[in-house]
């Protein structure tokens, strides 16, 4: 992975390069595009990802993980947010790193980075993924109130390009791992760093607002949330919300 | 012990008001144990069903262009000779790419094996889904973001 860098000034979104450069046949497996200034980045659909020039980590991998079927895409969102959480948790105290389901990555209770994946699917699988990736890094202002960056928890300066290479090195990592049809221990290993989970916290679904307790998530993502009667409660996306 | 005896002691136990049974002879062991209750830790109530994500749908992964025979049989109505493209996964339906964009087909529109004919949202990833199939879109049969199960047809495409 990496192997093909595409390193731009500045563009609207790395992701829609690199389908733009994807419909043209212009990328192989693990192509980056990265950008030091992306002027609008995309979040979850028709929502923005903000990164002030020069400061953060906004880039783009194209993967082509043909052996993963359509129904087993969460995989991508463990093996990213994974290999992130290796990398930040390598700053300093593990403890304070989780990801939150299904796939940001929490730093002290704050956002720290957001992960946005565009898959194809054809003929039942994943024919081309583009992992859309920004870590805050050196940011210090204008960070949202449920955000951070490394330098704001660590208090110094942290080299991008050093940064990137790690993260390309984790991906590469739990990539192999997955295209050997080995879930498992990733599947573990996601589980063991989610935040909240066995924890107290307070939530809302489509019902109304309750003391939960996050105890799984299965194969295909499904959060499985105990509630305070015992009763168990399965969530796809956007079903249910963390609100403390 | 024949299949027939063990039913009819499955039978004969669950009408016995005992929750378990255990037998044991030279030639068998058998347990018989009434579900009286999944054993859910710290489940005071027995659990209702949540309200939140629905079970995938039963048939399991049928081709996606199965009914397109043709042939066989005379078509009954015109439905039978179009064939679905059906959501590889449980998801959100979108037309379009983004909000403010323009849907990827309309009905009357002509795709080919490999255009892309909408998104399916799930769990935070973004799956363009390709038509597998060519011909022109006679139908869409989902509203634009709303959820959509396993399997569901989402389009019906007229091969011909």
């Amino acid at each position: 992975m990496g192997k093909q860098l595409v390193s731009l000034p500045s563009c609207h979104s790395t992701n829609d390069v690199m389908a733009q450069m994807s419909a043209k046949n212009q990328l192989h497996e693990g192509a980056i595009i990265i950008t030091k200034h992306q002027t609008k980045g995309k979040g979850q659909r028709g929502n923005e990802w903000n990164s002030p020039a020069g400061q953060n980590l906004t880039f783009s991998i194209f993967l082509r993980p043909r052996f993963l079927k359509a129904t087993q895409q969460f995989e991508l969102n463990r093996m990213v947010s994974l290999s992130l959480l290796d990398v930040v948790k390598n700053f300093k105290d593990e403890s304070r790193v989780f990801v939150k389901w299904p796939n940001d990555l929490i730093l002290n209770k704050k956002k720290v980075a957001g992960i946005l994946i565009e898959n194809s699917i054809s003929q039942n699988a994943i024919s081309e993924s583009i992992v859309g990736i920004g870590l805050n890094v050196n940011q210090t202002e204008n960070l949202l109130p449920t955000a951070t960056s490394l330098q704001q928890q660590f208090n110094k300066e942290f080299e991008l390009e050093k940064i990137l290479l790690d993260i390309v090195q984790r991906l590469e990592h739990y990539y192999l791992i997955m295209r050997s049809q080995d879930f498992r221990f990733i599947h573990e290993l996601y589980e063991s760093k989610l935040y909240l989970k066995d924890k107290v916290a307070y939530y809302e679904d489509g019902i109304g607002k309750f003391n939960g307790i996050i105890r799984k998530v299965y194969p295909d993502g499904v959060l499985e949330i105990e509630d305070e009667g015992g009763i168990y409660k399965k969530y796809q996306f956007k079903e249910v919300r963390l609100l403390s | 012990m024949k299949a027939k005896e063990i039913q009819d002691l499955i039978d004969f136990i669950s009408k016995s008001g005992l929750d378990e049974v255990n037998i044991e002879t030279e030639e068998f062991k058998i347990k018989v144990k009434k579900n009286t209750e999944a054993k859910v830790v710290q489940a005071a109530a027995p659990a209702p069903q949540p309200v939140a994500a629905p079970a995938p749908s039963a048939a399991p992964a049928e081709t996606p262009a199965a009914s397109s025979g043709g042939g066989e049989k005379p078509a009954a109505s015109d439905d039978d000779k179009y064939v679905a493209i059906k959501s590889p996964m449980i998801g959100t339906f979108y037309r379009t790419p983004n909000p403010d964009n323009p849907a990827f087909v309309n009905v009357g529109d002509s795709v080919k094996a490999g255009d892309t004919v909408c998104i399916v949202e799930a769990m935070k990833l973004f799956n363009e889904i390709e038509s597998d199939i060519s011909g022109k879109i006679v139908k869409i049969l989902v509203d634009n973001a709303t959820p959509v199960e396993y399997d569901q047809p989402l389009f019906l495409v007229d091969p011909s």
